[in-house]
């Protein structure tokens, strides 16, 4: 059975194309939201295997959300997924609190990431 | 007689006034008293000025006494003691000097108010004891102004063969009741002139007119505001300083004067001697004479100019704060765009891309190579517009605060100006209030902008500091300097360029100050912004 990945995005397409790449991967999809309020629900409902979340988002931002999701389930890895990884050396705990960083327009390091993170 | 060494327990020990009355008296001196007066009338018509003095010396002629003066009760302290402005004869030389109010003969006179007759006073009030010559007899005289004791008239013989009789009583009291009047003449006088100095002293320009507009005084605050001298202008019509478009509203005003009205704070413009212009606050009072009548009017004229050009001055910096404001949110709204909208997109094709490059093997060659092609120009693209972006509203401000947005910006400087530009900044530099990180980001971007435009320099300095009330910035160069002529400008206040200004603005707005120092080894701005003020341009 693959395994289950939470899309956090709050953009459709990102959302969607994402869906679309991931499956590829092949990984599953359990569920997608579209900000860290939703994105909290749904990871305590479904149990993803690695959540990959967006860092610019509104109600609740990715790395606000990061550090609520691993106070509730710390062994789930974390992507931040942001058109801010050029600068991911540069966001604060964000090393701290996510398993990795990658930047919106380098997909082929998100899967190396997951696939590194998630191992067979 | 004499013995100066006992000591008397009350003031009725020091008085001896029965005695008057069973004095010989000399017959009454009618003539020498009504010279005296009419002389006393006429010095007080040609000056009033020094009236209580001819009255002193009237008392000590007329009596033929050794010392004469004036008491008068203190004003400013509500009355706690004598003074005494006026004294003929020996005593002269105390003018100015005086007694107590509750412990003195003055003050008995007023409390018995009557005349009294004092002998050998240093016997009781002990403090006459070093006055020289001393007191052999002392006839004091109560007087009045409205109703209300201001004083004493005083004669005071110094040697034993000059017993005061019930002709020196009738004669210091008939002067007494000349006392009240030019005291109360004198009184009049000093408030007049007074009145006077405060309107000659004034700033504002205060003016009377009659009722049909003819200038009855001019201060010298008239004469300043208006050009004219008073000698000029007396006799005038007002209407020489009004517009003429605006002289129907000279005629509305005199006719609300008539009426008794007042007129408050009434802004209009007025014409100077060189036919200027000046805009003015008029406040206009109709002017009675004693029956009540209006017979005039009095006019305060105050010079607004300053205050409109301050008004207006600050609707403009208002303006340009409003637009420096539009401006940033427009960028901010831009980059938004930019960076959400076409930035997502570009990340969607990123993906459909390595999606299709898994695949590539499945394709023609030709196809296969631009697919990878493709790889490289989605990353050229994502990275051009997020620069743009970001030049027009670094996300990371927003995001993460200052420091990293300058970090960002300095490194990328560096980078395409080919300066060796370096920022200094504490780890702990705390997050600022949205406008104020925004102003601070901008001037370091204004700053390196022009260090690279114009500085030719080959290194820059961004250095931050904070202190609990304070944040500071340095940006510093190593160029060329700014030109004489250019820094005379600044100096000067002129405008030196959008940029500049603009700088200048933003940080006046959040109450922060920004200074330049320039010579030829480089130039240093230098940027205060207070802490934890609330900025009352802070708009979203």
């Amino acid at each position: 059975m693959n395994k289950s990945i939470l899309v956090v995005d709050d953009s459709a397409t990102m959302r969607n194309k994402l869906r679309d790449y991931l499956e590829m991967g092949p990984f599953t999809v359990c569920a997608e939201a579209t900000n860290g309020k939703e994105a909290i629900e749904l990871a305590l409902k479904h149990r993803p295997d690695l959540i990959v979340l967006d860092f610019s988002m509104p109600v609740m931002d990715g790395l606000t959300t990061a550090r609520e999701l691993k106070k509730l389930m710390p062994d789930v890895p974390i992507i931040l997924f942001t058109q801010f990884g050029d600068f991911h050396d540069r966001l604060y705990g964000a090393k701290e609190v996510v398993d990795r960083v990658v930047s919106k327009s380098s997909p082929n390091e998100l899967l190396e990431s997951i696939r590194s993170l998630l191992p067979t | 007689m004499g013995d100066t060494s006992a000591r008397f327990v009350s003031a009725d020990s020091v008085l001896f006034t029965h005695e008057l009355q069973s004095r010989a008296t000399r017959p009454p001196q009618l003539e020498k008293e009504n010279r005296a007066l009419r002389d006393l009338v006429q010095a007080l018509a040609d000056s009033p000025e020094s009236i209580l003095r001819a009255l002193t010396d009237t008392i000590l002629r007329v009596l033929e006494c050794g010392s004469a003066g004036v008491s008068l009760l203190t004003q400013h302290d509500g009355g706690k003691r004598f003074y005494w402005p006026s004294i003929s004869g020996v005593w002269q030389q105390h003018i100015g000097g005086g007694t107590p109010r509750e412990f003195g003969p003055c003050g008995t006179v007023l409390d018995q108010n009557k005349t009294l007759l004092f002998r050998h006073i240093e016997n009781f009030y002990t403090y006459f004891e070093p006055v020289k010559p001393r007191v052999k007899e002392a006839l004091l005289v109560p007087f009045y102004s409205e109703g209300k004791a201001v004083g004493t008239v005083w004669a005071v013989a110094h040697e034993p063969d000059r017993p005061f009789d019930a002709e020196d009583q009738r004669l210091l009291e008939s002067l007494a009741q000349f006392a009240s009047g030019a005291y109360q003449a004198v009184r009049f006088l000093e408030n007049q002139r007074r009145t006077a100095a405060i309107v000659e002293s004034s700033d504002d320009a205060i003016v009377s007119k009659n009722l049909d507009g003819i200038i009855s005084s001019w201060n010298q605050g008239a004469e300043r505001l208006f050009g004219y001298k008073a000698d000029e202008i007396v006799g005038s019509s007002i209407l020489t300083v009004v517009p003429p478009e605006l002289h129907q509203e000279e005629q509305r005003i005199l006719a609300k004067l008539r009426n008794g009205e007042r007129i408050d704070h009434f802004e209009t413009v007025r014409l100077r001697k060189d036919g200027s212009r000046v805009e003015v606050s008029l406040t206009i009072s109709p002017v009675r004479d004693n029956t009540g009548k209006i017979v005039g009017a009095s006019k305060i004229a105050r010079d607004i100019s300053q205050r409109k050009k301050y008004e207006a001055a600050l609707k403009e910096t208002e303006f340009s704060a409003r637009i420096l404001r539009t401006q940033d949110e427009d960028r901010r709204r831009i980059a938004r765009e930019l960076h959400d909208g076409v930035g997502q997109t570009i990340a969607a094709i990123a993906m459909n891309n390595s999606m299709i490059e898994k695949e590539k093997d499945k394709l023609p060659e030709n196809v296969s190579r631009s697919v990878s092609q493709n790889e490289k120009l989605i990353q050229q693209a994502s990275s051009d517009i997020r620069t743009v972006a970001y030049l027009l509203h670094p996300p990371l401000l927003d995001e993460i605060g200052l420091r990293s947005a300058l970090e960002w910006y300095v490194e990328g400087f560096a980078e395409r100006s080919k300066i060796e530009a370096r920022l200094v900044c504490p780890k702990d530099l705390p997050r600022l209030p949205e406008l104020s990180e925004l102003v601070i980001f901008r001037i370091a971007q204004e700053c390196l902008t022009n260090i690279h435009r114009h500085a030719n320099c080959t290194k820059a300095l961004v250095e931050l500091a904070s202190t609990a009330t304070e944040l500071k910035m340095r940006i510093q160069d190593n160029g060329q300097g700014i030109s004489e002529e250019k820094r005379k400008e600044i100096a000067a206040g002129k405008s030196t360029g959008v940029g500049l200004r603009g700088m200048r603005e933003r940080i006046h707005n959040v109450g922060g100050t920004f200074d330049i120092d320039s010579n030829e080894k480089g130039t240093t701005v230098f940027v205060t912004l207070p802490l934890g003020v609330v900025q009352a341009s802070t708009v979203n």
